[in-house]
């Protein structure tokens, strides 16, 4: 009886197998690695969806020399170790020559490795400032540099006439990243960081941390954290009786703001370049609305995160560089096309990443969230 | 803030997480006690509880009191039905202990991605119980729903210790805990017993994850990292021992809340669980010198 089902096993092993190569020759695989399973699949899976709109749309047209696209994608559960696991897996065994990565930093860090050894275009969503402009030649982001915003919230706490701050960061290399960027920041414009609070990712009680930052007696408290974390230390700072203004970045505009933090995230102000708006009519320019509704349409609600955005920008400018390469089976050809790239107007700005650096943005917005609602950062309606 | 204010917050803090370890390593303790077995899945039985309240109060709109009984009973037959047709069957094909932990801790995998399919990958707002805002306890604001889980805990943590020492029921599953071979011969159905063990630790820990849904949203991995809290502050009071248990409990909300508000946010982990590597190592037994089971 064993025998006969590790026969069967083999078998459908091999199957799957021809199938595979038999279907390789009429499509161009995109390799993609992302959590789709535990605290951050939510945005995980937010994240495949854009890029598998943005991957139709082509396919639509009629693929790219009669070939179509289609996305492998593995689950990396959120860990380093999945994601270099699932990396590994694209590479060596499906043979990918573009890989769309995960919006985990430390993720898109651990594979970069790997990617630039096997020459592979690698395209993460990441906003820690780490794995950018440190010489790697495959390895590119599709949005803004964590910097980016945390220059456009410093600018937000002069406008609002902080002279000090509180810093609570997550413990990890995205908090880490972000804490030194937002240090360096407040220290060029006279800003007192007074106290500087770390975080443990996965907590669920912050009573200490809170009352760590509280005790110092800031001006305001800057939280650097993302999702249910973020939303969790501005819940619990609103039931220990804070009621001032929290500045934040891209994390401000993620949907957990709103579920869990619910009415205690008025008066968070923040910097992010793509916000999630409560109905797709109220999409910031034309091209956010028309995705918005699609995805509406598609999935039947609004996208749980801006990572909704980030895959559909990092899937089109795949597409980019896929139709301007020369050869679609080469790494470095895909490679030199991604780089060439310049002038793309997509949901987050206009990407240009012909100055090397791997990223492509030079801007983000400011927002703040009234009355229940992300809105355009506005300081007379915030201070009234 | 003042300086008393800001203890006031901070003990009624480090009570409410604290009393949450509390309950959830009375239930270790308990299936420990009671089966020599660990249950690696404690902390998704309360991200279910959590779910299946937030099932019953926000989806069908029922009333808080009722909603918190069903969770009761859905958890508990839960417990039990593990208990009953999964560990028990795994045993009786001669499965070792090594085995059932591996075997809970597939259950812990399954019953977060089931919760992810069933419910939902993202994380889930509880409504408010309360209609109040903060109240103010000596000066110190205190969300209600903070109080609820303090309460629901202490009521948990009193309920289980009146029903193990003082029904028929609770000293029948104490004397199956101590001599199986015994209990049988004076007729009292172990099997059952120990089914319904392992439904009161689910019962329990579904209800706090119910009350504590308010406080921190619901999402599957909400039981991780209190449950591994939960569990080391049963081995610190002593594994298998109810009352070690609550102290366990109640020491490392104290531990993680104070250090973290008064020493270092980075290391309170480290410290917290240093902690414990110090008490193991004078007393291997934990703080109430409980006899482990072989």
């Amino acid at each position: 009886m064993k025998k006969l089902i590790s026969i069967v096993l083999l078998l459908t092993m091999l199957a799957t197998l021809c199938a595979c190569s038999a279907e390789k020759t009429n499509e161009i695989l995109i390799g993609c690695y992302m959590p789709l399973t535990g605290s951050n699949a939510g945005s995980g899976i937010c994240e495949v969806r854009g890029i598998e709109m943005a991957l139709a749309e082509i396919n639509a047209a009629g693929g790219i020399d009669g070939k179509q696209l289609k996305l492998v994608t593995y689950d990396s559960a959120g860990t380093t170790e999945g994601a270099t696991k699932a990396a590994t897996r694209l590479i060596e065994q499906d043979g990918v020559k573009v890989i769309a990565g995960s919006f985990l930093s430390s993720s898109v860090l651990a594979v970069s490795a790997l990617t630039e050894r096997a020459k592979v275009l690698h395209v993460g969503t990441g906003t820690g400032a780490t794995w950018t402009n440190i010489g790697l030649n495959y390895t590119y982001r599709a949005t803004a540099n964590g910097n980016l915003p945390v220059a456009t919230m410093v600018e937000q706490l002069v406008d609002c006439g902080m002279k000090s701050i509180a810093l609570i960061s997550v413990a990890s290399e995205y908090g880490q990243s972000g804490h030194d960027a937002v240090v360096a920041a407040c220290a060029a414009n006279n800003i007192e960081v007074k106290a500087d609070v770390i975080y443990q990712s996965a907590e669920t009680d912050y009573t200490g941390v809170i009352s760590n930052a509280l005790s110092a007696n800031a001006d305001t408290l800057v939280v650097y954290g993302l999702g249910t974390e973020l939303a969790l230390i501005t819940k619990q700072l609103r039931q220990n009786g804070y009621e001032d203004l929290i500045f934040t970045i891209e994390g401000g505009a993620n949907s957990e703001m709103f579920s869990v933090a619910g009415d205690a995230s008025n008066n968070v102000v923040f910097s992010a370049a793509y916000v999630v708006p409560a109905t797709a009519e109220e999409g910031a320019t034309a091209q956010i609305q028309d995705v918005l509704k699609r995805y509406v349409k598609d999935f039947g609600e609004m996208p749980y995160s801006d990572c909704f955005y980030r895959g559909y920008d990092q899937g089109r400018l795949i597409v980019e560089a896929l139709k301007n390469c020369e050869n679609v089976e080469d790494g470095e050809s895909i490679m030199k096309a991604f780089k060439a790239l310049s002038g793309i107007e997509l949901l987050g700005g206009t990407f240009d990443f012909t100055n090397g650096t791997g990223d492509g943005l030079t801007s983000a917005n400011k927002w703040m969230i009234m009355d229940g609602k992300i809105q355009v950062y506005d300081k007379a309606a915030l201070l009234k | 803030m003042t300086t008393e204010s800001t203890i006031i917050r901070l003990v009624i803090g480090a009570l409410m997480i604290g009393s949450v370890y509390a309950v959830m390593g009375m239930s270790y303790s308990l299936i420990y006690k009671a089966t020599g077995l660990m249950n690696l899945a404690q902390g998704d039985f309360l991200m279910l509880g959590a779910f299946v309240g937030l099932t019953f109060y926000k989806t069908l709109g029922l009333n808080i009191v009722l909603s918190f009984i069903l969770t009761f009973i859905v958890m508990f037959a839960l417990g039990y039905v593990v208990q009953r047709y999964l560990i028990t069957s795994l045993l009786n094909k001669g499965a070792s202990f090594s085995f059932i932990i591996l075997c809970t801790s597939a259950l812990s995998l399954a019953f977060q991605n089931g919760s992810q399919i069933i419910w939902s990958p993202y994380t889930l707002p509880f409504p408010a119980i309360f209609d109040t805002g903060a109240v103010d306890i000596f000066g110190a604001k205190v969300a209600p729903e903070n109080l609820l889980v303090l309460f629901i805990a202490a009521f948990g943590a009193i309920g289980l210790f009146l029903f193990i020492n003082k029904t028929k029921l609770g000293t029948a599953m104490r004397a199956s805990a101590l001599d199986q071979t015994a209990a049988s011969s004076v007729g009292i159905n172990v099997q059952l017993t120990k089914g319904i063990t392992w439904g009161l630790s689910a019962g329990l820990a579904g209800v706090v994850g119910m009350a504590l849904g308010p406080v921190y949203g619901v999402y599957s991995t909400m039981g991780a990292m209190i449950a591994q809290k939960a569990f080391a502050g049963a081995v610190t009071g002593g594994y298998g021992n109810i009352y070690g248990a609550v102290i366990g409990g109640l020491f490392y909300g104290f531990m993680e809340t104070f250090v973290s508000a008064y020493l270092t946010t980075t290391y309170k982990d480290a410290i917290t669980f240093a902690m414990l590597i110090i008490i193991l190592a004078i007393s291997p037994t934990g703080l109430f010198k409980e006899k482990v089971i072989e």
